[in-house]
């Protein structure tokens, strides 16, 4: 899979990772929308600006899932597991403000960060559309493809991209966040086969 | 010699006794010590510590999230920890505790408190 094709799959948060789970027609036709683009695209080259979007809009994403789950779900390990990312995933993306801040830069909105927005609002209108047990497992199925995808897209593609070291270094940090929480999906989603 | 140069001589002899018992006390009785528990990148550094009654753990999270400290299944629990922020326990008791970040379970350390 190409760096491109990585991102883009990113806004479909697991369903292509992870095939049986793929519930949907609607992801199966945005996958190929998608490749078209990517094959237009193929070599996308981030600047620093663009890559602090991408990373800060990929948190706030998750952030957005944990609250409907706080909201639809009933086990305790999703609600737990949502709590988590709702804390870590604010805590890094105040620190990626932090540092926009200090840099006094403006993040610039992409094609990819919009990519990423609007395969979230599919995810997003499947998951409000279950309840219980069958919200669970869409849920912690998405929480570990969505980690998957976006800790791929972070270490092969932002952290060797990006120009500024501090920008970096935070990339590098909330990478090593994003492993535990992969980790911890990875648990959660055993605990509820 | 004056009375004065011999109160004087009294007096030196005296402080230079009080030190050498200051000494010999500080040879005698451990201070209580404060030991530091560095928390970063999701692991405790270091793992294990070994400590004695009436010396302090001090827990520093170094990591840009929160965690959220329980020694011994609840025995003694943290605040949330922010980044930069620490805490601190006093131990009294003898035993082995481990102890976990309760948001990010496989975070494991054990405190040894022993005589």
């Amino acid at each position: 899979m190409n760096t491109f094709k990585s991102f883009l799959y990113l806004g479909l948060a697991g369903s292509i990772f992870f095939g049986g789970m793929v519930a949907t027609g609607c992801a199966t036709s945005n996958d190929h929308a998608m490749n078209g683009n990517a094959m237009a695209n193929d070599t996308p080259a981030f600047n620093d600006l663009e890559i602090a979007h991408i990373a800060y809009t990929a948190g706030a994403i998750d952030i957005r899932y944990a609250h409907l789950a706080l909201a639809l779900a009933e086990d305790p390990e999703v609600l737990k597991f949502a709590e988590l990312m709702v804390r870590d995933h604010t805590a890094v993306n105040k620190k990626a403000l932090a540092l926009v801040k200090k840099l006094q830069i403006t993040p610039q909105d992409n094609g990819m960060s919009q990519q990423l927005l609007k395969g979230a609002v599919t995810i997003r209108n499947e998951l409000s559309r279950l309840h219980g047990p069958a919200f669970a497992k869409r849920y912690a199925a998405n929480e570990l493809g969505y980690h998957k995808a976006v800790n791929q897209a972070v270490e092969k593609t932002l952290i060797p991209t990006a120009q500024n070291a501090e920008l970096k270094a935070l990339l590098t940090g909330a990478l090593q966040t994003f492993k535990v929480h992969q980790e911890h999906a990875v648990v959660m989603n055993e605990k509820l086969q | 010699m004056t009375s004065h140069k011999i109160n004087m001589l009294l007096i030196v002899g005296l402080l230079v006794v009080g030190a050498f018992d200051r000494e010999g006390l500080a040879q005698t009785t451990s201070l209580p010590q404060r030991h530091v528990v560095q928390i970063d990148g999701f692991v405790f550094q270091p793992p294990q510590i070994r400590v004695v009654p009436g010396d302090t753990v001090v827990w520093v999270n170094r990591d840009f999230v929160p965690h959220f400290i329980s020694v011994g299944e609840g025995k003694w629990q943290s605040d949330v920890l922010e980044e930069n922020q620490s805490w601190e326990l006093v131990v009294n008791e003898t035993g082995s505790f481990s102890y976990v970040c309760v948001f990010h379970p496989k975070m494991i350390g054990i405190v040894t408190i022993h005589d």
